[in-house]
């Protein structure tokens, strides 16, 4: 006998069937959704009392989006993203955007399922622990940038030049300047150095979101 | 049907500006004024007065200098020819009453120092004079006017062409560096993957490895044929370039004119008032005010019915030309017609010079419409082209917004998703069969067959209904009526609906969380040939006095042509067009 009802919301089928299982194996009772729209759906069919929530889940809206939306309808669900993003400023949000009881992990740190079902436990209980928000983790990538920061790294790293940034922003170029330049002090990047200040930028922020060009 | 080529319109307003405009007394005006100074001494005087040719041509060099030396004495003193200088009306009739009154007189003295000028022709050469230097040098202005306003058009849109040829080569530089990471990402996100699953795997079957490089060629393989192949828009660029070069250079050959447009009454009027009072002046010298009037009356109202009554006559170059021609021709009769029902009938050899003179000027004025007409035409498609070049650069742009998607989905979707399910499933086996393996290689397999339909899975319609969805309960979102023609055109471009789907996306998700929204109306119409109009009004907060640009006006920035977002009535609005 299920006594908890959660929809896992993940668009590779692979992974939701996978995730499913791992969960009814554990005592939930799993509705999937390949999108947004489908979770939607299946929270007014079934009031479900958790969430396991990708971010990215192709064309339409968000991971994040449905969690927003999940806010104003049904502020109790819990709710735990499970993501390839490092953490909310790659997709242009900031932390404290988010939820505030949730629970947040890397898919590339799920190879014990169990840390999954001890999330959703979590957030079922009101009882997140620091571990369970890898996206507040001082390991994290690129962790010590700030939003801004970010999203001009990525711009940079789309190959934008301080002017071009400062008319995507609507400031200056002096002030992009800075940015950039605290940002290859953050990074730990000597300026000074043999190479391309810019391109070892552009190749952290790479390597930082896993997600060459992506979503940026 | 042959293509229309259209004529610009001539004003009275443009002809008195550009008489009295720095170009009037520019070196390469008074250049052009010579042979036509020239040409008038040797057309209206020979025949009629005595004289011969040496002495004529003498008399049409003094006429000349005296002319050129008066506007030369203006140009450096009070009209100097320098660009940017407001027309000045006033001073340049001053400066051409006088050089036309020395010129008259210039020639009147000489001839009757020869022995070759009556006395009688003082008078109307001292009118005829003021008037032909208006008029023809009005004539040249105009249409020098006209070629320096063509240039310098025609600079500023290659100035502009060029920054959008620029501006496309590094977005098609960028389309070529991602095409490259892509593989490049692929086969780092594989490698690794792969070296998992071996490790894990060691008492496995030997072909695990080759069938893992498979694998990886199954990936990369599809991958690089796919995005390597060329772009549709490459096409497209070759054709506009080519627009462009024909524009710069000029080089179309209107198919058909507007027989009409070729005849310029007021340019006529101006160039016949000299002859007119010339030839008034020879039959009729106590009245040479009254049969002026008249005969230029009949001139202007005669050329100004030819050219409303073939202004919609679309014709080919030819018959233009004839059409002008006979026109000049009719309209002299008409004033000799005219003229004669008042008791000023011409002399037989007057009335045939004026005709002749009629003839010349109307070819004259055929010439300037002409090349004014070509200029047009190369203004036009050179507009036309750089407006193509901006749709097309925002149609790239949507494309390399596209392909970072795609690049992503391929590696984080279903590649990468297989990858950690297969490698969750085998850290809990402690054995791994054959079957198992061969389940790892399926689900790889599966998730590399879904690279072909990365994107058009989901249209523009299904994208609105999720997010109609998604919404539910917690705000509002009316979806737009889209017209079965305005959906089939969005849904044939996958490109433009994909782009679409994400602003439509992003507004709302930005009204929602930043601006509390609770009503959200989403719009979409075909606002030219190739845009999209998509509209996204919210009652929301009101946006701050200065928005930061963020995640959202950079996904804007990148695919949109053009985006706005203001408040307008109570409502955020953000409107935006995309290239489709």
């Amino acid at each position: 006998m299920y006594s908890r009802h959660v929809v896992v919301v993940e668009d590779e089928a692979l992974l939701r069937d996978l995730i499913a299982k791992t969960l009814e194996s554990s005592g939930f009772e799993v509705t999937t959704a390949a999108n947004a729209a489908d979770a939607a759906r299946a929270f007014k069919a079934h009031d479900p009392d958790a969430v396991v929530l990708d971010v990215e889940l192709g064309p339409g809206p968000t991971g994040f989006d449905f969690a927003e939306s999940l806010q104003k309808t049904a502020p109790d669900v819990g709710i735990v993203f499970l993501t390839n993003l490092p953490d909310a400023r790659f997709a242009g949000k900031e932390t404290k955007e988010l939820p505030s009881k949730i629970a947040y992990l890397r898919k590339s740190q799920l190879i014990d399922s169990n840390e999954l079902v001890d999330a959703l436990e979590a957030v079922l209980h009101d009882s997140v622990i620091a571990g369970q928000r890898h996206d507040l983790q001082s390991s994290r990538p690129l962790a010590s940038l700030s939003k801004k920061q970010i999203l001009v790294l990525q711009l940079l790293a789309m190959g934008y030049t301080n002017s071009q940034i400062a008319d995507k922003r609507g400031t200056t170029v002096r002030a992009v300047e800075g940015i950039v330049s605290r940002i290859f002090q953050a990074l730990e990047i000597d300026v000074q150095a043999e190479g391309n200040a810019r391109v070892e930028a552009a190749a952290t922020y790479l390597r930082a979101s896993g997600k060459s060009l992506s979503d940026i | 049907m042959s293509e229309k080529f259209s004529t610009p319109k001539t004003s009275l307003r443009e002809a008195i500006n550009n008489a009295s405009g720095p170009v009037a007394l520019s070196n390469r005006v008074l250049l052009q004024f010579a042979p036509i100074s020239f040409m008038l001494v040797l057309v209206s005087n020979p025949s009629r007065l005595s004289g011969s040719y040496i002495e004529w041509i003498l008399l049409a060099a003094v006429g000349l200098i005296a002319t050129v030396a008066v506007l030369l004495t203006f140009r450096a003193t009070v009209l100097p020819s320098v660009t940017g200088r407001e027309p000045r009306p006033f001073m340049s009739s001053i400066a051409y009453t006088v050089a036309g009154a020395v010129r008259g007189t210039a020639v009147y003295l000489t001839g009757a120092a020869l022995g070759i000028m009556p006395p009688g022709e003082f008078i109307f050469r001292l009118i005829g004079g003021p008037l032909f230097v208006y008029g023809a040098i009005s004539m040249l202005a105009i249409f020098n006017a006209s070629r320096i306003r063509h240039e310098k058009t025609l600079a500023e849109l290659e100035i502009e062409k060029a920054e959008l040829d620029e501006l496309r080569g590094g977005i098609r530089e960028r389309i070529r560096l991602q095409r490259a990471d892509l593989l490049k990402r692929v086969q780092g996100v594989l490698a690794p993957a792969v070296e998992e699953v071996k490790t894990q795997l060691q008492s496995s079957p030997s072909d695990l490895s080759l069938r893992l490089r498979d694998v990886v060629e199954t990936v990369v393989r599809p991958l690089s044929h796919d995005i390597g192949k060329g772009s549709k828009v490459d096409q497209e660029v070759s054709s506009i370039s080519n627009r462009a070069a024909f524009a710069a250079a000029k080089s179309r050959f209107p198919a058909t004119l507007s027989a009409g447009s070729m005849i310029v009454p007021e340019l006529l009027f101006f160039a016949t008032a000299s002859i007119a009072i010339t030839a008034t002046a020879i039959n009729f010298p106590g009245e040479v005010l009254q049969g002026s009037v008249l005969s230029l009356l009949a001139v202007f109202v005669g050329y100004k019915f030819f050219q409303k009554a073939f202004a919609k006559v679309w014709v080919p170059f030819v018959f233009a030309l004839l059409i002008s021609i006979l026109a000049s021709v009719a309209v002299s009769f008409f004033t000799e017609i005219v003229l004669a029902l008042f008791g000023y009938d011409l002399e037989n050899y007057l009335f045939w010079q004026f005709v002749l003179s009629q003839v010349v000027l109307t070819l004259i004025t055929f010439y300037m419409q002409f090349l004014r007409t070509q200029r047009q035409d190369a203004e036009l498609e050179m507009t036309r082209v750089v407006s193509d070049l901006a749709i097309l650069n925002s149609q790239l742009r949507q494309e390399v917004w596209l392909n970072r998607r795609r690049i992503a989905s391929i590696l984080h979707g279903s590649v990468q998703a297989a990858l950690y399910a297969s490698a969750i499933r085998l850290a809990k086996i402690e054995s791994p069969t054959a079957a198992d393996i061969e389940a790892v290689q399926n689900d790889i397999s599966l998730a590399i067959s879904k690279l072909e339909t990365v994107d058009g899975a989901e249209t523009l319609s299904d994208v609105l209904e999720q997010i109609h969805a998604v919404w539910e309960g917690a705000v509002e979102v009316q979806l737009p009526q889209l017209s079965p023609e305005l959906k089939a055109k969005i849904e044939a471009n996958t490109v433009a609906s994909a782009c679409a789907a994400e602003i439509v996306r992003e507004a709302v998700s930005n009204a929602v969380k930043h601006g509390k929204a609770e009503h959200v109306v989403i719009e979409l119409e075909q606002t030219g040939a190739h845009l999209l109009g998509i509209t996204v009004s919210n009652d929301g907060q009101p946006l701050p006095a200065e928005v930061e640009a963020g995640y959202g006006s950079s996904i804007m920035d990148e695919v949109a042509f053009t985006w706005q977002l203001e408040n307008r009535g109570g409502f955020t609005v953000l409107g935006a067009a995309i290239a489709i």
